[in-house]
């Protein structure tokens, strides 16, 4: 906001944001509506709206009030069709859900079943809305394990009250929350779908609009099981749903960032209503769904590069950290017969996997890890250090706290680490896996 | 009768605005994007008619994407990067020259366009400066803002080429109250383009300056009139208008009736130019009307209804489009509630900017002329001569070629070998200076020495025309088979590589 010299000015001259004001500048006068400063900016440069919907920053304490603000609420109203399935929407902040309000600079939450349907009015067609649920109002990046539990349960209650569950979430860690909600909804009877946009709601050329209409048709598809729901191309023609443990944002802002790594999409969404299914799934019961949401959060992930100091781990163990994945290299590779002998992590791991459950991933993202085919491999799994079979990175993180977080000996999470229990993990990787 | 003027001029830049993309490319189409652009609540909450017109047309756009000059930023992909500060400079300079006052703090909006000319569905603006002035022989002429902002994406056909979105523009709008008459519209128009062009930083060509026209009557309504290209046909266009919304007014829209249902509309007592109007929104909207029956979907016709009903009212607000010196119909005039700011940028402070081009020399249309004038060149070709390469006629008359001479060729030589259809590009004018310089020709030959360049299409034509070509391998072999080594060099000595040749004797 206003610097105290610049408020104190607007406090006296009774002026607020929003208001109509005239300023003097340079000589003359400008008559424009006081806009909030934006966060950057320079001190005493007064930012105003001007009659012609520009906004300029004007150097200048000469205000007066011209008229205080008028705002003018108009309620939204958004007519529903009758006999459509109803799902379940919650909302738990990110792009997809949030509006910038330009009078005061904040961001606010769509929150009624009608801000929602406006935003993509297509969906009326397909879905009616039961209700909309907020847990929490949270960015991805600040989302935690806690996060995951509070929305594991509300979806598993949600699931058995309605036709499935589309979930508005921020799209930087969403595939690590599609991940936990695999694991934590482990007989999940009906759809849960995960939606987020790359691109700003305000904006006429807004991906949410797509990708929101498409995650409601597939909620109400007949399939079980959570997935990612996003564009498929950068052109705004059709959805892909991704498998929620084989789902990755690959891209920092392309509205088509999500792919599925290692695995086939689960389905192609028309926003027509068409859903083709590209891979064999689950169908949709009436079963009822139990949330399973213990969860060790002392798991760490690290990722070994050339001369990385293998010294990092005494730090996880230190912290008494129960489980670590090191996302190693090409096959799931460590720093192992280095010249310095200092520098190999070999005798890291095996002092780490004493106390810890230790998996490997690779950097690669794509392709499965092995423990056998160089010695170097061989002389890593010796430690202990399981290789995670094609599973990504921050899905075995969040399995390895999962399984540690229940009552299982430990080799026993050892040998569920290597289990296909949510779809994590593919025997058979096809050809057509790669780069789609 | 009021008329307002924008004219909006490419900035000659090395890169677009709001990325690192070239601002001249346009030659390698890599792929297709199909979007559909969905309107939005604006600031004041409520959606824009002109949005909502083009939302009802329900198309989504292709646009041909070009690698050499468009990014993920141009796809609407990836955030915009920061003001271009080149383009900022040159508009800051370009206020200088019309006495605007620089504002301290440049603010980047998006203004909404929806027809699918902007990938975003926004094209960027910010004003750079206010109030400011042009003087005219009728007066002077205020200037209440300059704009610097994106140039939109080019239509081709059904498509947009996105190649050219995102070249920095200035757009200078003058107030619409100082212009009293078509013709000093035009003089405006011409000022403000000599303006432009004696900053020596905007680009000159087909398509690189545009002029709209705001004009509306007492009883009318502000109709702009989109895309005029040729300054001396502004008076006529105006003159049109004005007409167009006179007959408009005296449509008595008493005898009017129409029966409205989902699918057809069926009306009466049309005639004139509200039959026009109508006929005109019915292409636009791709409905059917043969003159009674208007048949399409359901949001068209809702269109059509309004505008029926407008008939009592008077003229509609509206955007048109130049056909020769008539306008045909394009969309409503988009309405206050399209602006907003772009929060992706951070705001500008001008300072800087202004201290930098203080000291930049800028050499004025009046100046030149005194200066062309005392070269020898007549008011009629000097005059000529700004409003061509000028620059190009500086340097080579500073290089000792006669300037008249130099003016003539320039302005009217190839002026005539355009006419019938050989152009010369500036790279090769500027060659064929140097030969002059050289004495390989004499300048009684010069219209010969252009017209063999223009016509040659190039060296490699040339080179064809010459009998020079390399002979490929095939050829080769051929010539070897037939003749003996020394022989075939001695016959083709300018068209083989004697050592290519001598592969096939071994």
């Amino acid at each position: 906001m206003y610097g105290s010299e610049v408020e104190k000015i607007f406090k006296l001259k009774g002026v607020e944001v929003g208001d109509l004001i005239r300023v003097k500048w340079r000589g003359g006068f400008i008559e424009g509506v006081l806009m909030p400063r934006p966060d950057v900016g320079g001190e005493g440069v007064i930012v105003l709206k001007l009659k012609n919907g520009y906004n300029v920053g004007l150097k200048t304490v000469d205000v007066e009030l011209v008229e205080k603000q008028r705002l003018i609420e108009k309620p939204l109203r958004v007519e529903v069709k009758s006999g459509l399935p109803q799902i379940s929407v919650i909302a738990t902040g990110g792009t997809i859900s949030s509006k910038v309000d330009y009078k005061t600079g904040g961001v606010h939450m769509l929150m009624s079943a009608d801000e929602i349907i406006s935003t993509a009015p297509q969906l009326r067609d397909f879905v009616s809305i039961k209700e909309i649920l907020n847990p929490f109002t949270i960015g991805s990046e600040d989302i935690s394990f806690r996060e995951w539990v509070k929305l594991a349960e509300l979806t598993a209650k949600q699931l058995n009250e309605s036709k499935g569950v589309v979930i508005l979430h921020g799209t930087d860690t969403m595939h690590y929350t599609s991940s936990a909600l695999s694991f934590m909804l482990p007989n999940v009877s009906k759809p849960v779908v995960i939606v987020g946009a790359q691109r700003s709601q305000d904006r006429p050329s807004r991906d949410g609009v797509m990708n929101l209409t498409c995650a409601s048709i597939f909620s109400v598809s007949d399939h079980a099981g959570v997935s990612i729901v996003m564009h498929g191309t950068s052109n705004d023609d059709y959805c892909i749903a991704i498998p929620g443990t084989k789902a990755r944002k690959m891209h920092t802002s392309r509205r088509d960032a999500f792919r599925p790594i290692n695995s086939k999409p689960r389905a192609f969404i028309y926003p027509d209503g068409r859903v083709d299914f590209k891979s064999e799934v689950k169908k949709r019961s009436d079963d009822e769904v139990k949330a399973d949401t213990s969860y060790e959060p002392k798991v760490g992930l690290v990722k070994v590069y050339p001369g990385s100091d293998p010294e990092i781990i005494d730090f996880f163990i230190s912290k008494n950290y129960r489980g670590l994945i090191i996302e190693g290299t090409g096959l799931g590779h460590v720093p192992t017969q280095t010249l310095r002998r200092e520098d190999s992590w070999i005798e890291w791991i095996r002092k780490a996997s004493k106390d810890m459950v230790v998996g490997v991933t690779s950097q690669c993202i794509y392709g499965r890890t092995n423990s056998s085919v160089y010695s170097n491999l061989r002389l890593l799994s010796k430690t202990g250090a399981i290789h995670c079979e094609d599973m990504l990175s921050e899905t075995a993180l969040i399995k390895l706290g999962f399984l540690l977080g229940h009552d299982y000996d430990r080799s026993e999470v050892e040998k569920k680490m290597l289990e296909n229990l949510a779809g994590e993990i593919n025997k058979r990787l096809s050809l057509s896996e790669f780069l789609n | 009768m009021k008329i307002g003027l924008e004219v909006h001029q490419r900035l000659d830049t090395r890169e677009k605005l709001f990325c690192s993309c070239p601002t001249r490319g346009g030659f390698v189409k890599t792929c297709e994007l199909v979007r559909v652009l969905n309107p939005s609540v604006g600031e004041t909450g409520e959606f824009d008619k002109a949005a909502l017109f083009e939302k009802k047309k329900g198309r989504a756009s292709v646009y041909n994407v070009f690698e050499d000059s468009s990014c993920l930023v141009e796809c609407d992909e990836e955030p915009p990067k920061k003001l271009n500060d080149e383009a900022l400079e040159i508009a800051v300079l370009i206020c200088r020259l019309l006495n605007a006052e620089v504002v301290d703090e440049i603010h980047v909006m998006r203004k909404t366009v929806i027809d699918g000319s902007a990938v975003s569905g926004f094209q960027r603006t910010a004003i750079v400066g206010l109030n400011g002035k042009v003087e005219t022989s009728e007066g002077s002429v205020l200037i209440p803002t300059v704009c610097l902002e994106e140039e939109s994406a080019g239509i081709k056909g059904d498509r947009f080429n996105i190649d050219r979105l995102g070249i920095p523009l200035v757009e200078i709008a003058t107030d619409s109250e100082s212009i009293k008459t078509p013709v000093q519209a035009m003089e405006t128009a011409l000022k403000i383009g000599e303006l432009l062009r004696s900053t020596e930083r905007v680009q000159r060509g087909i398509g690189t300056i545009r002029q709209d026209l705001n004009v509306s009557i007492s009883g009318g309504a502000r109709v702009e009139i989109k895309g005029v290209q040729e300054l001396k046909l502004i008076p006529k266009i105006i003159e049109k208008e004005v007409e167009r919304q006179e007959r408009l007014l005296k449509f008595k829209s008493a005898g009017l009736s129409f029966k409205w249902s989902s699918n057809e509309i069926i009306v009466e007592g049309l005639s004139g130019e509200a039959l026009k109007e109508v006929k005109d929104y019915c292409r636009v909207l791709g409905v059917d009307f043969d003159g009674r029956r208007v048949r399409g979907g359901e949001e068209a016709l809702s269109f059509i209804k309004w505008r029926l009903e407008f008939f009592s009212k008077g003229v509609p607000e509206e955007t048109r489009k130049v056909e020769g010196v008539e306008t045909s119909y394009m969309r409503p005039l988009p309405g206050g509630g399209r602006m907003y700011p772009e929060t992706d940028c951070l705001p500008v402070n001008s300072e800087g900017f202004v201290e930098r081009v203080k000291s930049v020399k800028v050499v004025s249309f009046e100046e030149r002329l005194k200066d062309y004038e005392r070269m020898g060149l007549n008011k009629e070709l000097s005059r000529k001569m700004l409003n061509s390469n000028y620059r190009l006629f500086e340097k080579v008359a500073r290089e000792g070629v006669d300037p008249v001479f130099a003016a003539t060729v320039i302005v009217e030589t190839v002026k005539s070998l355009e006419r019938r259809g050989l152009k010369v590009s500036d790279e090769r004018l500027e060659e064929f200076f140097e030969l002059y310089k050289r004495g390989v020709f004499s300048r009684n030959a010069s219209e010969k020495v252009l017209e063999l360049e223009a016509e040659s299409g190039g060296l490699e034509s040339a080179v064809k025309k010459a009998g020079l070509e390399k002979f490929s391998k095939q050829k080769i072999r051929e010539i070897a088979s037939q003749n003996s080594f020394e022989e075939a060099m001695r016959k083709y000595r300018l068209n083989v590589e004697a050592k290519e040749l001598r592969e096939f004797y071994k």
